[in-house]
């Protein structure tokens, strides 16, 4: 099976588009569904966050034709025309796709590097698709080493230390802003992890009065008590909570601007030219573009932040340096594994074979055995299991390490099934399958119906 | 007879022009590449400071040498009067970056001190007014509170600048390049606020002593008013009054403010330049 990637993030696609093709959490399973229409598509993790929209995919077709048929199947499903995106995704296969994901899961790819939250948006990502069955061995192994890469970049380098994230980038910009923060109100427009993460970073740097509204009052409240703050409804938001704050972080899961120039035209008025900073880090944003042009208004989204973060980059290249090797160990452990992978159904036919042998032999020899012990009858089929898997050892060690290392000129599987006449379940060479669950699932399509990932 | 005044204030002069340099420098060049330090290069700040204070006490010294000299009050003629507002202004400038670390102001305040000494050091010639008149005391405390205000009026004309500046970048989320370290929009304002709110009491101050010196002379307070040079007073004094009332009475903030504070340079400007009838001091 072919590994492919399809996507664009916030380097190669302007905000506006990635808010178009980005997927709601709870529209997942329709896509997934969707992408179980396509017969060539075997397994499938979608990732979509603020800042990237990535399909990852495997099947059967060439890389090219997976490609193809994911962006046709963003195409359907977000009802926009091709033309109008496909110049701005990037297509990966293979080991570059392996490569992006784990860069992306150790946050080198992020907006803001070494930010600890796209973590657990991979791990989301592939909870999702595992619960709806669209994530099988392939993908979720690739993404449990992600995971894995994602982890020790954090543990083991200073990356993520001292470095910035959305709350660091807020409370830099504010100080551009305000002077102290000790008097400062911060307004937060729902309650999501980011922005509580964001609120905290200003809590730390002195901010004392923290206003959170949320449509659910319940998760506000819940927010604002972690906070030290107020929870208030979402409705007085715009009567007063906007006219007080300083700060308003809004991450709200509007499908449109709630924050436009014409309703926070009359609250300018009544703040009487107090400065208003607004971080947007909603997708689809929350801030209308326009809402900058009002004056003593400061409108920052996830772009202007990137912008921002530019050079902080480039003071953090030795770090980067550890987490890319870190990234390069996890893809060559992954390769390995998917290497080995390949002679995994020959491995299981020659453990099958085995084993009907010492059955068929057991069945002869039985009934002469009658008078021992079932002690004894015990002893000797343990003794028949340890001379089979002694048998077996040196062919399954040879065959794994031909495939990790390309060392043999041979096709030792196929010598194998040929030297101990094992003839069912060959699988082809481009294809291999995992016996069981596995050879089940990969000669199907995706469904929607829950499949336990290798471990 | 006045040379030792003139060559001290040449050498203060250089000093300003150092400071200027090391705060426009340190501001804009050596910004600091992390967000997180945002400090930046502290040891050129160090410099401009010391070179700052140089030039002050170099002007307190080329100001009693010109009294000693003249046996004149510094405000008896042009070169003195301007040299005393370039000395005004950089004490004022001193204390506003000493307690609100505001090089910034430094460097967009700076050549305006600059520019009065230049301006000072050009006028060497100008005829001194050897007139009881200036010697009185009310007449120089007129004018030395009017000097001062109208320096305070030039700080906060300085600070609503780097404002509008700073307002711009923001607004164009051009923060990350050159001018770093401006200062935060509420520090800007409050400097600017401080300014206004020290510099209005000192003109209210010297404009009340000018009318009782009218009163004094009994001249016709008409032949006051038809001077431009004193409609433009009583016209900044409304403008930063305006500014206050909107501030303190009405709650008003931000960038319409610093407008009207850009505004008041003009006025001030016209104290200085427009050919005045009455403030003119015969031989």
């Amino acid at each position: 099976m072919h590994i492919v990637l399809v996507g664009m993030n916030h380097q190669s696609a302007p905000l506006a588009l990635r808010e178009r093709l980005s997927y709601q959490k709870h529209a997942l399973p329709a896509a997934f569904k969707a992408l179980s229409t396509a017969s060539s598509v075997h397994e499938c993790v979608i990732l979509s966050t603020c800042n990237r929209v990535e399909v990852y995919a495997a099947g059967s077709v060439p890389p090219t034709q997976l490609c193809e048929e994911l962006i046709a199947h963003i195409s359907r499903f977000h009802n926009i025309p091709t033309t109008e995106f496909a110049s701005l995704l990037y297509r990966k296969t293979e080991e570059e796709a392996v490569h992006h994901l784990l860069r992306v899961a150790c946050s080198l790819d992020s907006m803001v590097i070494g930010e600890a939250q796209i973590l657990g948006q991979v791990r989301e990502a592939l909870r999702t698709a595992q619960s709806v069955g669209a994530a099988g061995p392939l993908l979720s192994r690739l993404f449990e080493h992600a995971l894995t890469a994602g982890k020790r970049v954090h543990t083991e380098t200073e990356i993520g230390r001292g470095g910035f994230s959305i709350g660091h980038v807020a409370v830099d910009l504010a100080s551009r802003i305000f002077d102290d923060f000790t008097h400062a109100q911060i307004l937060i427009l729902g309650a999501g992890k980011m922005s509580e993460l964001a609120a905290r970073h200003l809590i730390q740097n002195g901010v004392r009065f923290v206003v959170v509204a949320n449509r659910t009052y319940e998760r506000a409240r819940d927010m604002a008590e972690r906070l030290g703050g107020q929870a208030i409804h979402f409705e007085e938001a715009f009567e007063t909570g906007l006219v007080q704050a300083d700060i308003v972080i809004s991450s709200t899961a509007a499908p449109h601007p709630i924050l436009r120039k014409d309703n926070l035209l009359p609250i300018m008025r009544r703040r009487r030219g107090k400065p208003l900073f607004l971080i947007d880090i909603a997708l689809p944003r929350d801030v209308a573009e326009d809402v900058n042009d009002l004056d003593n208004v400061f409108v920052y989204n996830l772009d202007d932040l990137q912008a921002y973060l530019n050079e902080h980059i480039q003071n953090r290249e030795a770090e980067i340096h550890r987490a890319e090797a870190i990234v390069d160990e996890e893809r060559v452990r992954f390769l390995a594994w998917r290497k080995t992978r390949e002679v995994t159904p020959a491995i299981g036919a020659l453990r099958s074979h085995l084993e009907q042998i010492k059955e068929e032999y057991w069945q002869i020899f039985a009934p002469r055995l009658a008078h021992l012990t079932e002690k004894d009858r015990q002893t000797i089929r343990t003794m028949m299991d340890a001379i089979l898997d002694r048998v077996a050892k040196d062919p399954i060690q040879r065959l794994k390490t031909a495939a990790l290392e390309n060392t043999s000129d041979y096709d030792l599987p196929r010598a194998l099934y040929e030297l101990f006449g094992i003839t069912a379940a060959e699988p082809a060479s481009d294809q291999p399958t995992v016996p069981g669950v596995n050879a089940a699932h990969n000669e199907t399509t995706l469904s929607v119906t829950p499949a336990e990932p290798e471990r | 007879m006045i040379e030792p005044s003139i060559l001290i204030n040449e050498l203060a002069l250089i000093c300003y022009v150092v400071a200027a340099i090391c705060y426009g420098v340190s501001l804009v060049l050596l910004a600091p590449k992390a967000p997180s330090n945002a400090s930046g290069n502290t040891s050129l700040l160090f410099w401009a400071r010391v070179a700052l204070v140089s030039a002050i006490l170099l002007q307190l010294a080329a100001t009693g040498a010109w009294c000693v000299l003249t046996h004149l009050s510094p405000f008896a003629s042009k070169y003195g009067t301007l040299a005393v507002m370039a000395w005004t202004l950089a004490i004022l400038l001193l204390l506003f970056d000493l307690r609100l670390n505001l090089r910034a102001l430094g460097a967009a305040a700076l050549p305006i001190i600059i520019l009065f000494l230049v301006w000072g050091l050009l006028n060497t010639n100008s005829p001194l007014a050897k007139n009881k008149m200036i010697e009185t005391q009310i007449v120089s405390l007129h004018v030395m509170t009017i000097v001062a205000g109208i320096a305070l009026f030039v700080l906060a004309f300085a600070c609503a600048c780097l404002y509008l500046l700073q307002n711009r970048l923001l607004k164009a989320r051009r923060v990350a390049g050159p001018f770093r370290l401006l200062p935060p929009l509420a520090t800007l304002d409050r400097a600017a606020y401080l300014s206004v709110a020290y510099g209005l009491p000192l003109l209210t101050l010297g404009l009340a002593l000018g009318v009782a010196y009218i009163i004094h002379l009994s001249t016709s307070p008409l032949l006051w008013l038809e001077d431009p040079h004193n409609l433009a007073a009583f016209i900044t004094w409304f403008l930063y009054a305006f500014y206050l009332l909107a501030r303190l009475a009405f709650g008003w903030r931000g960038i319409r403010l610093q407008y009207v504070l850009v505004a008041g340079l003009p006025f001030l400007l016209i104290l200085y330049l427009l050919p005045s009838p009455t403030h003119h001091f015969p031989q």
